[in-house]
């Protein structure tokens, strides 16, 4: 116990250690969390409370992680629907659901299925456009549209580029790609597996998938995000 | 490269392109803005140029600067070989030669067929990237050529 205490980072497990990254990615103001459940709907919409409770609304801006997704403040506020609060399950989450599992470098992602488009291999050559960001691989032609591969670590600010990517996990309408390096298996999951993401948390992640100790993706904002660079 | 729209059929036009190579990838500009294409003859360097002009060469008699197509385009430089052509353009009511790898063909496009793939040419560097087409198995880089210099550039371009 105490080596634990000496050196935290060192001896923990990499899985635990990325529970830890997800946990703090997910992180918001507990006490909005405490006090978000009895809470009625509409009080979502009403942004000051009627009591100054100035510890209660905490800075919203990521983040303790190394990770540090630095580059996603230009779309946090100004996306629609990644403004909403998240505590609220979304509507395919209702029902059991399918998630893909995938890797990208060390990092494990799900993705729900019902917000993809396909997987597919990923194609011998990309085409690069010039004077693109960093992660934007390429556009890819797929079904007979011009589909544009991002690097979901450089997309999200992550600062772990994907090694060697080998598969292209489509999303939306089949026009934005993530490329990663491993595609796991597609397990069926319910509503109360996740610990979904709640207020001021990163838009593009949905929550924690818990049992598989790895981030449940938000297909649409990721999409949206390649969409508008 | 007299015309370049060859059939006009429900208001979606066939473009002609004139394509050529950079790197790997191919690109296209439109016929119209073509003027001829040229072997590389000797480029004379202008002092205090902006890095993406090459210099100018003498046609027939008529200065034109060189613009090096890799270096506006972010791409690494390559030394001029027996494929390497200058592309004589007008733009901007201004004539430039581009210099590029190889011209490949003229190719004909519906205006449908240029796909605005997300992100390409929202960011102010690649504006003057219009879209990618399908082409054979490939893609097709279609170049907006009025827009590959802003204003500024264009306007330093007429005083060389």
């Amino acid at each position: 116990m105490k080596d634990e205490r000496t050196q935290p980072m060192r001896l923990i497990e990499h899985d635990a250690a990325l529970g830890n990254l997800l946990e703090s990615l997910l992180a918001d103001v507990p006490e909005y969390e405490r006090a978000a459940p009895p809470a009625p709907p509409a009080e979502v919409k009403s942004p000051e409370p009627s009591e100054p409770t100035p510890q209660k609304v905490a800075d919203p801006t990521p983040s303790k992680t190394s990770l540090n997704p630095a580059s996603d403040g230009p779309l946090t506020n100004d996306e629609p629907g990644e403004t909403q609060n998240r505590n609220e399950v979304p509507a395919w989450a209702q029902e059991p659901f399918r998630v893909l599992l995938f890797r990208i470098g060390e990092l494990r992602f799900a993705v729900p299925l019902i917000l993809m488009c396909s997987v597919t291999r990923i194609p011998d050559r990309l085409t690069r456009v010039p004077a693109q960001p960093p992660w934007h691989l390429g556009v890819a032609r797929y079904r007979d549209e011009s589909v544009v591969v991002a690097d979901l670590g450089l997309l999200l600010g992550l600062r772990a580029p994907c090694p060697d990517p080998a598969y292209l996990l489509v999303i939306g309408d089949g026009c934005e790609a993530i490329a990663c390096d491993t595609v796991e298996e597609a397990v069926v999951v319910t509503a109360d597996d996740v610990r979904w993401r709640r207020a001021a948390g990163q838009p593009w992640l949905s929550g924690l998938l818990v049992d598989h100790m790895c981030g449940l993706l938000d297909a649409e904002v990721i999409g949206r995000r390649i969409r508008h660079g | 490269m007299s015309n370049t729209a060859v059939d006009s059929s429900a208001g979606d036009p066939v473009i002609q392109f004139v394509t050529f190579r950079l790197k790997d990838e191919t690109y296209g500009i439109n016929v119209m803005q073509v003027q001829e294409v040229l072997r590389v003859t000797e480029i004379a360097p202008v002092p205090g140029a902006p890095g993406f002009v090459l210099g100018i060469i003498n046609l027939r008699g008529n200065v034109v600067t060189v613009i090096d197509t890799r270096t506006r385009f972010g791409l690494p430089t390559t030394e001029v070989d027996d494929s390497s052509r200058i592309v004589i353009i007008e733009s901007e009511e201004q004539v430039v030669g581009i210099l590029v790898d190889s011209v490949a063909e003229v190719v004909e496009l519906r205006q449908s067929e240029i796909d605005s793939a997300p992100n390409i040419g929202n960011e102010e560097s690649s504006r003057y990237i219009q879209g990618v087409a399908s082409r054979d198995e490939d893609l097709l880089i279609v170049v907006d050529l009025n827009k590959l210099l802003t204003e500024e550039e264009w306007s330093e371009m007429a005083n060389f």
